[in-house]
């Protein structure tokens, strides 16, 4: 018979899930790959010209971050082994997603923008 | 006799012992030393087991893994390209959100007339301490997508690679360091 609930039982596996596996893997993949043409337009074109795509190359940094983030969390904080401070930086890491998403919509609509900001001081 | 003295009742079968005892005494003694142990036993919960195993692992030494690894272009590679994308993306919200905090103190006019007034050394330093990592991270990023689409999947492949990235980093990073 095998018990379970001693300390000898194996770790626990997360329940299969195409959102947290697959389909997390090929979107992580697909932003990865369309931000290297974005990022060599950036180069080329000044960002006060086209601020919509400023926009999206800004939203999609910020997602590739995020998923950056989520994933050193996983390998480092894992719940499993850090039951509270795990979800905690979960947590934090996604209102702060939250506010640079905000901050950087501001900071294109009110300011130059990223792109333009980043040629400016560049050269400044 | 072993079992006796752990548990206790050698002082007790002595005495009987050597008294000028009668049966019914030796019995009465027995008895009173059987009832009254002079052992602690302390009563655990199952989920105790759980807690002293775990405080006993967190005192057992481990042999060095990490601390004596080769390094090799393969996991400093990889480690630096989490390095550096964590801090790039540290800087993204870093500046993000202090823009949202105090868009006075943050907004394009005074970074650039901060960044303008800097000396020329710290220039330079400063394009290249940012320059260095984003580059490697976008090359790398490559190299991982390339990876992803089945190429370079051997060692030789993933070491010509990842020297190829190496100097794409350094010459792209000279670059724009003069740009």
């Amino acid at each position: 018979a095998i018990y379970k609930g001693t300390v000898n039982d194996p770790t626990t596996f997360p329940p299969p899930s195409k959102t947290h596996g697959s389909y997390h893997w090929a979107f992580e993949r697909l932003l990865s790959a369309a931000l290297v043409p974005m990022t060599v337009t950036a180069f080329a074109t000044s960002g006060t010209n086209y601020p919509l795509f400023d926009g999206i190359l800004g939203l999609s940094l910020i997602i590739h971050s995020h998923i950056g983030f989520d994933s050193s969390i996983v390998d480092y904080l894992h719940p499993r082994k850090f039951p509270v401070i795990g979800p905690i930086i979960r947590w934090t890491l996604r209102a702060a997603t939250v506010g640079t998403m905000v901050g950087v919509y501001q900071f294109n609509t009110n300011d130059i923008g990223l792109t333009e900001l980043i040629a400016k001081v560049w050269t400044a | 006799m072993l079992s006796t003295r752990a548990l206790g009742l050698a002082p007790t079968l002595k005495q009987a012992a050597f008294s000028p005892a009668r049966n019914h005494v030796l019995r009465n003694v027995i008895r009173s030393s059987i009832t009254k142990r002079s052992i602690q036993t302390q009563s655990l919960k199952p989920e105790d087991g759980t807690t002293i195993l775990n405080k006993q692992r967190l005192q057992r030494p481990s042999s060095p893994h990490f601390t004596i690894y080769e390094p090799q272009l393969t996991w400093v590679g990889s480690i630096f390209n989490r390095i550096t994308g964590v801090g790039l993306s540290f800087l993204l919200y870093g500046f993000s959100l202090a823009y949202l905090v105090a868009p006075g103190t943050f907004d394009s006019t005074h970074v650039i007339e901060f960044v303008g007034g800097l000396p020329d050394a710290v220039k330079y330093a400063g394009k290249f301490i940012l320059a260095l990592p984003f580059t490697f991270h976008s090359f790398n990023g490559i190299r991982h997508l390339l990876w992803d689409s089945g190429k370079f999947l051997t060692v030789k492949g993933a070491y010509s690679s990842g020297y190829a990235v190496l100097g794409a980093t350094a010459i792209s990073t000279i670059v724009l360091m003069f740009q």
